[in-house]
């Protein structure tokens, strides 16, 4: 199936051609901003500061948050409206799914609703606050959905840190169905402080710029991100292949993964597996690398245990921080850098591999002749793992 | 056109116990008083995550334990549904994050994910297959029995299929009134078993033929206002035997099931 058109907004860039700047030279997109003056934690963050000017086309006011503001920001970078255009007039708007991977969605309005409500000494919620439109879950995929005037099967993914590369085997398995014949998937998620003080609450919060796989790394960066893809069975055009998916559970706990990275092991083989490919196949890795010890290195014994020695790795964490619901369709696009740019990212940050580490973690930028197959791994709370494997365009 | 059995069912809400008792509560409808549920203690979670369960993950369980042996195994997918998630870790994250110490519990916080359900599923029953946790607001049986059909179609011999929702606490009820907890549960296959209810045949279409009124006025309030509750007219087609039942889509068009028995 193919991959018609990808785009991806971050810290590190609003689009893809952004992206491929602050890969080229090295800039990460963390800073120590305040999005929300009330946020007091001592931490960077990947803020994307374009969603302050940005205005939600007429007729959308109900839907109007910071997440949806970022997906509408999003939707309008590399031509992708456009691109939502032609498949519906090819396509005709009932037959074009809508997935869309989200893990706290507006959840930022009710914060700001509550924060209001107690300083006024109310009971009420303020006039201005839509729950359905914002909070609710389902805010994401009905926004997209709209703006690009699509009316097919429409849902959103909620599995955590993995729910925007999940979309892309529910969009595969829709259009197998025969109940679609194209799908808009994509995700988005902004910060909130349900999030920051919610991994604070953890001890995940690294006070310094995330380095994932360092041996010093001290926990993860948040960020926020929205980014979109359009999945056809057929096309002459396109950005590149998506050959193949596997989902898996790790059935052990909430929060963290087991130190073997067991669940993470059964997603990338299953990958492997629908992709028909073996490891040696594989050109390059996009890490889940959240620079937490426990994660970072439940994700390299599995890739260990998988036999993916000498292939380069890396995570793209500390350029756009962790973009949570958002970082499967986020680090897609990257993916798709990689594969049409020919450029490896190293692992920005990292400057010391931990030792105990043992695959191939790319710390700086590699130019390569030709990367064929790639592979993404999104994993989250609930012990929820995807991974995707992306071709070259073409077949 | 995608296909499936419907091989058990679990269903629990206020007055609502299991799937047997509401087959009698179709047939006596009068009958119907929508008592409060007392607190579940899911029997199948480890001492530890029966502890850190919430509300929502105990209203899921309710139903799904239900389905007993007709879950065969871990060889099952799953899907789960819900509309909004937890209200009442919204309410409580919200109200504190709105307060100078802005202090959330580790525990509040995992819970607050929308795959909290699953992930605890998962744990009960060490299965590691495919899970997926989605909504689609008032949408969301219908579109979670359609990915959980898409997965049948693309090779899993069965699936699981969840749907749930809360009750919102106050305030967030000004803007979400659900005044019953609700949820149920199907075992999906593709396979037909002696036990088996019905086999699915699930299609949209842009309009729907007239269709008698099957669930009872009684229950009609709990299906309006409670999005998973939108599951009760399928299981009231089962239980009568109609031959299809439609649910309504966003933008205006139909999911079609049509419904076959065996005798």
């Amino acid at each position: 199936m193919k991959i018609t058109s990808i785009t991806a907004s971050s810290a590190a860039g609003v689009g893809r051609k952004e992206h491929l700047k602050s890969i080229l030279s090295e800039k990460s997109g963390l800073a120590k901003t305040n999005f929300d003056s009330h946020m007091l934690l001592d931490t960077w963050v990947g803020e994307v500061p374009q969603i302050n000017a940005v205005q939600l086309p007429g007729g959308f006011t109900d839907y109007d948050c910071r997440n949806n503001r970022l997906a509408c920001l999003a939707l309008e970078q590399d031509g992708f409206l456009g691109d939502a255009k032609r498949i519906v007039s090819k396509y005709g708007k009932n037959r074009i799914g809508v997935f869309i991977g989200t893990s706290t969605s507006g959840i930022q309005a009710t914060e700001l609703a509550y924060r209001e409500m107690l300083l006024e000494g109310v009971s009420r919620l303020p006039d201005w606050y839509c729950y359905d439109t914002t909070h609710n879950n389902y805010s994401a995929a009905s926004f997209v959905a709209r703006i690009c005037g699509v009316a097919g099967p429409c849902f959103t993914v909620s599995t955590a840190c993995s729910s925007s590369a999940k979309v892309f085997a529910n969009a595969v398995r829709a259009i197998n169905s025969g109940m679609c014949d194209a799908a808009i998937v994509g995700g988005v998620d902004s910060l909130c402080l349900t999030t920051l003080y919610g991994f604070n609450s953890l001890q995940l919060l690294s006070a310094a710029p995330c380095k994932p796989c360092d041996k010093d790394r001290t926990g993860i960066s948040i960020g926020e991100a929205a980014g979109f893809a359009i999945i056809e069975r057929d096309s002459d055009r396109g950005v590149m292949n998506i050959l193949g998916f596997g989902e898996s559970s790790d059935a052990y706990h909430m929060s963290s993964p087991p130190p073997d990275g067991g669940g993470a092991k059964n997603a990338m083989k299953l990958a492997l597996d629908m992709a028909g490919l073996s490891v040696s196949d594989l050109g390059y890795v996009n890490l889940h690398g959240t620079g937490t010890k426990v994660n970072d290195s439940a994700e390299t014994n599995a890739i260990c245990d998988l036999g993916i020695k000498h292939v380069p790795l890396s995570s793209s964490k500390a350029w756009t921080g962790h973009t949570l619901g958002a970082a499967g369709i986020l680090e897609a696009c990257i993916c798709s850098i990689v594969i049409q740019e020919k450029v490896v990212p190293g692992t920005l940050n990292c400057e010391c591999v931990d030792p105990e580490i043992t695959v191939n973690v790319v710390t700086r930028n590699e130019c390569v002749n030709d990367v064929e197959n790639v592979m993404s791994n999104s994993f989250g709370f609930g012990g929820s793992n995807c991974s995707l494997i992306f071709g070259a365009f073409g077949g | 056109m995608v296909d499936c059995y419907l091989n058990a069912v679990g269903i629990c809400s206020d007055g609502i116990e299991n799937w047997q008792q509401f087959e009698r509560l179709l047939r006596d409808p009068a009958g119907y008083t929508p008592e409060k549920m007392t607190r579940y203690s899911p029997a199948m979670l480890p001492p530890n995550e029966r502890r850190r369960a919430s509300q929502l993950v105990r209203l899921a369980f309710r139903s799904i334990e239900q389905l007993g042996d007709s879950l065969d195994d871990c060889s099952y997918s799953m899907v789960f549904a819900s509309s909004g998630g937890d209200y009442d870790i919204f309410h409580k994250v919200c109200t504190a994050l709105a307060r100078d110490e802005k202090v959330i519990s580790p525990t509040q916080f995992h819970n607050s994910v929308h795959n909290a359900a699953a992930g605890y599923w998962s744990i009960a029953t060490g299965n590691r297959k495919a899970s997926t946790t989605i909504s689609a607001y008032d949408f969301s049986f219908a579109m979670g029995l359609l990915e959980s059909l898409w997965q049948l179609e693309a090779g899993e011999e069965a699936v699981l299929f969840s749907c749930y929702d809360m009750t919102p606490p106050p305030p967030l009820n000004q803007l979400r009134l659900i005044k019953q907890d609700f949820s149920l549960a199907l075992a999906l296959s593709n396979k037909k078993t002696l036990s088996s209810l019905a086999r699915l045949s699930v299609s949209i279409k842009d309009e729907k033929s007239a269709c008698p009124e099957i669930l009872p006025r009684s229950l009609g309030e709990l299906e309006e206002m409670n999005a998973a509750a939108r599951g009760l007219s399928l299981l009231a087609s089962i239980s009568f035997r109609a031959p299809s039942v439609y649910f309504e889509l966003e933008g205006g068009s139909f999911l079609k099931v049509e419904l076959e028995y065996s005798e």
